[in-house]
């Protein structure tokens, strides 16, 4: 498991796209290591790896699939209320150069 | 003693009788807002201009309420307690508060949280501290800090709250009130800002059981927008407030209600309310779980919940919405919305959500942690089969001063002051109720119940609150 | 030489009324953030509300590549950032795509070659960027259609068969009715790897995303094995790469190397609750599978006796295909339902653009109007007028033919009264009649016509002719 440390905290954090100052990297650091501390130990919990993890709290028997009805419940008008800057109801951002998905 | 000091029935009888009106109330409300803003700071918007509402058959009609930030409203700031979202106005309604504007509540403010509600503190919202109502020097928790402190300074009779971890039921036992979370999927998650959708609860917290109830019947049930919510129409919380308790079988996690011996003022708090539940012919005894998985429960909270948040608040770019940075570029811009937007104690978590959730790093932290979260859960559900309920203390300790440090390695604060994130591990109901006062600062009990059994958690939660008999702040202070 | 492996990745927009996890209209509009719902601008307190149509569409197209189907739906997210993506993350599947471990089969020139499928998954699309001189624009229209992804296995060795499998996976699509054909692999919507190996090792793969069309998918394959071959052959090694394939140049260019490889930090979507996938549902999503476009073909070919360009013609639009099976279950003939569908029918079609739904003539036309052929009702000449009749006011033929007075004389005593009468009206030439001359029968059937106003079956009337002439002159 590679490490987060003082030199490579900045390009975590730009992934998530902030940043970090290195002033803030101790409090990180005692917060992260305090949690990898702990899953260690669950780590050396006797057959952990044979649990199944647990994503829902439980089974919704409710849960259904959504009928495929079409109603389009906001408007131009609501969608682009809060953007800072729009041109004929599109929402306006520096030119966007490469780099796609 | 003020109408607004009164249970929601009572409030709802002088209603109906003219002796109050829903306009009284709600000048009163704002007025007790404002008085208590500076002190306290519960609100991140007071709504001045709040208009009564008709006074119609719902027990919540006409009555003032207050609602967490991070619940959607439509036309009305919604914040989160971050900078990020300092000049968001949502556009719709999240499903709670529809239904409670369909009850006919009165929104009186949004309450302030720890930043997008990942803390427990109270300390981290954008615009300051919330402090405790019962010692302005304490805390009173978080992340629902400001509906605990509004409610429990009697400026409202009742708050919605979100609960991922404790985020009600801590700061409802630290502020000497009720804090309820239901069955995960009993309320509509629609428009409560998400931190972590497998954990995240809509609640509420009110004075006393039968108010929660109030609650509770009004804002549950299934609803298309939100997948994981289920019909709920045979739960049903007032009607059943006053069955007979006799027979119930409660547990207590005996790991854990060790760690609380070496302080008798709490061990002997604790204690009463085990006698309190004899005499109403309620059986409990003690279990045991393994130590191991227990301490398991802090870390796996973590891991879970920062996995699950870094990703929930990806959409916090400041691009169609939030509190946009520019920039030269559109990477600019949005690095510099949340670089600035963020706290620091936010961008650490989600770096270390980032870092559970690495390819690499699945397996052996957010895999782990979330086998952690079924082994507690499998054993709680099969305690369970046998037991209506867990009855526990809700914290270690009274709220703490703000300079508190607690070290986040001993197991006293691994299992006495995380253990209430069972209840969100397996979405199980979970209510908070006052159990006393410690150096005259409230302490708590948390009953927690087998999924989908909300009416039996409330109801003995009714009956012990009776035996229990707690006079709130807000009627302590009434002269 | 070098050993050329290609895998595909291929992305398909669903057609739906709604989007995939968001109530708002799946379809073209012209006014930018129009169609929508507050999940698809990713504001705070949305929640995916999942599509059922969408998902069976998708499993639909995975039972048709023959896959393995999830037990249950689920759902996970892709992370990462892009002004395009509102969430900051991509409902995606990557526990439990719809379909696993499956095969299309394709023809490359008359050789069937099984085509490995990896999974095909369902997942949301993005918002739209539109560029300008110093900014974008955001229409958030796009954001939430469902997509499916389809990703083969590394298993084609040629840009031909890269290219049938594409045009074979456009011809399932379509022929599933999941979506139309100009949303296969449009819109930046293929992705290639190459590889290439010297026998007995493996190769590095170079991986090309977003190319917008099949043609560009074939320039950028060439280009890859040239360049690839020229590395190898310097005695260099190919890099683990993702390379942009420019469509102005057809060349490819480094994006980022395998060390730069994302990570998505998938993990399952907690708002979608596992649902059970039902063998009900299964069973009735297989009952709307169609039979494949290869499949036709090979069944018109062996079983029909149809040529290769026939069958090939008939399958092009499934509509078309369907059209002519109809007419042979109503009990055509194959080849004279083939050569009424493949000639006049398409050509009417062609001339006047228009699709086989929007003409009136149904199979059962087509199988009336060979009967009536079949059995001298009229001749080919005169189908061919009902025929013209038919797809332009939607008659049946058996109508047209009556209203036209078209009916053959077939009854033998009528035609037999009328050989008489011509015979007897032209003594003199039925006397010289020398069996010889076909002028001189020729000219007989023109009275018989003439008289019957063409009704006279043609042939009854040659066979009575020939007879009667015989006698007449003994």
């Amino acid at each position: 498991m590679q490490k987060i440390t003082k030199e490579n905290i900045q390009d975590y954090a730009l992934k998530l796209m902030f940043k970090m100052k290195d002033e803030e990297f101790d409090s990180f650091e005692k917060e992260f290591v305090t949690i990898l501390k702990h899953m260690d130990l669950i780590g050396e919990i006797d057959g952990i790896e044979k649990v199944e993890p647990m994503i829902f709290p439980f089974i919704n028997k409710d849960a259904k699939l959504r009928k495929d009805v079409a109603t389009s419940t906001l408007t131009t008008e609501d969608a682009v209320k809060n953007a800072h800057e729009t041109i004929y109801d599109e929402i306006k951002v520096p030119k966007v150069v490469g780099g796609e998905q | 003693m003020n109408y607004l000091d009164r249970s929601l029935e009572e409030i709802h009888t002088a209603l109906k009788e003219g002796k109050v009106t829903s306009s009284d109330l709600t000048k009163e409300a704002l007025k007790r807002a404002h008085d208590a803003q500076e002190e306290l700071n519960s609100f991140v918007t007071i709504l001045d201009d709040a208009k009564e509402s008709e006074v119609t058959d719902n027990v919540l009609s006409g009555i003032p309420c207050a609602i967490k930030d991070n619940f959607s409203t439509k036309g009305i700031l919604t914040t989160a307690s971050s900078n990020i979202l300092s000049d968001y106005v949502p556009v719709f309604d999240a499903t709670a508060v529809k239904k409670l504007k369909d009850a006919g509540m009165v929104m009186i403010g949004k309450t302030v949280l720890d930043e997008l509600a990942m803390g427990g503190t109270g300390t981290t919202g954008h615009t300051g501290i919330v402090r405790n109502p019962w010692d302005p020097t304490r805390l009173i928790g978080g992340s629902s800090a400001g509906s605990a402190a509004a409610v429990a300074r009697g400026i409202v009779p009742y708050a919605l709250g979100s609960d991922t971890g404790d985020s009600i039921r801590k700061p409802a036992g630290y502020g000497g009130i009720v804090g309820y979370k239901p069955t995960y999927g009993l309320v509509s998650r629609w428009g409560l800002f998400a931190f972590a959708s497998s954990l995240d609860h809509v609640g509420c917290f009110a004075k006393y059981v039968k108010d929660v109830a109030h609650v509770m019947d009004n804002i549950k049930g299934i609803d298309i927008n939100d997948m994981t919510s289920f019909d709920s129409s045979d739960i049903k919380f007032v009607e059943s407030l006053d069955k007979n308790v006799k027979g119930r079988k409660l547990f207590y996690i005996k790991e854990i209600v060790d760690e609380l011996k070496d302080d008798k003022k709490y061990y002997d708090n604790f204690l009463k309310v085990l006698d309190y539940c004899k005499e109403l012919g309620i059986e409990v005894k003690e279990e045991s779980i393994d130590k191991k998985v227990l301490n398991g429960i802090y870390p796996s909270y973590m891991a879970i919940s920062c996995a699950e948040a870094t990703s929930n608040n990806s959409n916090l770019t400041g691009i169609p919405f939030g509190n946009r940075k520019e920039g030269h570029s559109v990477d600019e811009v949005m690095i510099n919305t949340r670089t600035e937007g963020f706290s620091e104690l936010i961008r650490r978590r989600f770096v270390i959500g980032s870092f559970i959730l690495q390819k690499e790093n699945q397996e052996k932290l957010f895999k782990n942690a979330q086998r952690i979260r079924r082994l507690v859960v499998d054993k709680m559900t099969e305690l369970f089969e046998t037991y209506d309920g867990c009855i526990m203390p809700n914290a270690g300790s009274i709220a703490p001063r703000f300079d508190d440090e607690m070290d986040r390695l001993s197991e006293k604060y691994l299992l006495l002051e995380n253990h209430l994130a069972i209840g969100n591990f397996g979405g199980f109901p979970s209510i908070t109720i006052p159990s006393g006062l410690i150096d005259n600062m409230p302490v708590a009990i948390n009953i927690t119940g087998p999924i989908k059994t909300d009416d039996i958690v409330c109801n003995i939660a009714n009956k012990l609150e009776e035996k229990i008999g707690f006079t709130p702040l807000s009627l302590k202070e009434e002269k | 030489m070098y050993k050329v492996t290609i895998g595909l990745e291929v992305h398909c927009e669903l057609d739906s009324n709604s989007k995939v996890f968001s109530p708002s209209i799946n379809g073209y509009t012209e006014n930018p953030n129009s169609h929508l719902a507050y999940q698809d601008l990713g504001f705070p307190g949305i929640l995916p509300i999942a599509n059922e149509e969408a998902w069976k569409r998708a499993l639909k197209v995975s039972m048709a590549m023959n896959c393995t189907t999830p037990d249950v739906v689920l759902f996970d997210r892709k992370n990462y950032y892009y002004p395009d993506l509102p969430k900051g993350y991509q409902i995606t599947q990557m526990t439990k795509p719809v379909g696993i471990n499956g095969y299309v089969d394709i023809d490359v020139n008359g050789e069937i070659k099984k085509v490995l499928i990896h999974d095909t998954h369902l997942e949301e699309d993005t918002a739209s960027l539109d560029h300008y001189d110093t900014y974008s624009l955001i229409d958030y229209n796009r954001a939430c259609v469902p997509l499916l992804e389809t990703v083969t296995e590394p298993c084609l060795h040629s840009k031909e068969e890269a290219l049938t499998f594409l045009e074979t996976y456009r011809s399932l699509i379509v022929y599933c009715g999941v979506s139309e054909a100009s949303s296969v692999g449009g819109q930046g919507g293929c992705g290639v790897g190459v590889s290439l190996s010297v026998a007995g090792e493996l190769g590095t793969k170079v991986e090309m995303k977003n190319i917008n069309s099949f043609y560009n998918v074939g320039r950028a394959i060439d280009y890859e094995i040239e360049r690839q071959t020229e590395i190898l052959q310097r005695g260099e090694k190919v890099e683990q790469e993702t390379r942009r394939f420019d469509d102005e140049t057809g060349e490819t260019f480094k994006m980022r190397d395998k060390a730069d490889a994302v990570d998505y930090k998938y993990f399952i979507e907690p708002n979608i609750p596992p649902i059970k996938v039902t063998d009900e549902m299964l069973d009735e999503i297989r009952k709307t599978i169609p039979m494949l476009q290869l499949e036709r073909k090979q069944k018109y070919m062996n079983d029909f006796g149809l040529s290769e360009y026939d069958s090939e013609v008939l399958v092009k639009v499934k509509e078309n295909s369907d059209f002519f099976q109809e007419c042979v279950d109503k009990g055509a003939d194959p080849k004279k339902a083939c050569n009424w569908v493949t000639g006049m029918l398409m050509g009417y079609l062609n001339e006047n653009e228009i699709k086989i739904e929007d003409i009136p003539v149904k199979p059962i036309m087509i199988k009336e109007l060979i009967d009536l052929v079949d059995n001298k009702t009229i001749s080919s000449k005169q189908a061919k007028e009902v025929f013209e009749c038919m797809i332009e006011e939607g008659k049946e033929p058996n109508v047209i033919v009556k209203e036209k007075g078209m009916m053959q004389i077939t009854d033998d005593a009528a035609i037999h009264d009328v050989v008489m009468e011509v015979l007897k009206e032209n003594d003199e030439q039925a006397k010289e009649y020398n069996p010889e001359k076909t002028r001189m029968i020729d000219f007989f059937v023109g009275q018989v016509m003439k008289k019957t106003r063409g009704k006279a079956n043609p042939a009854k009337t040659m066979e009575i002719l020939r007879e009667e002439l015989a006698k007449y002159n003994k």
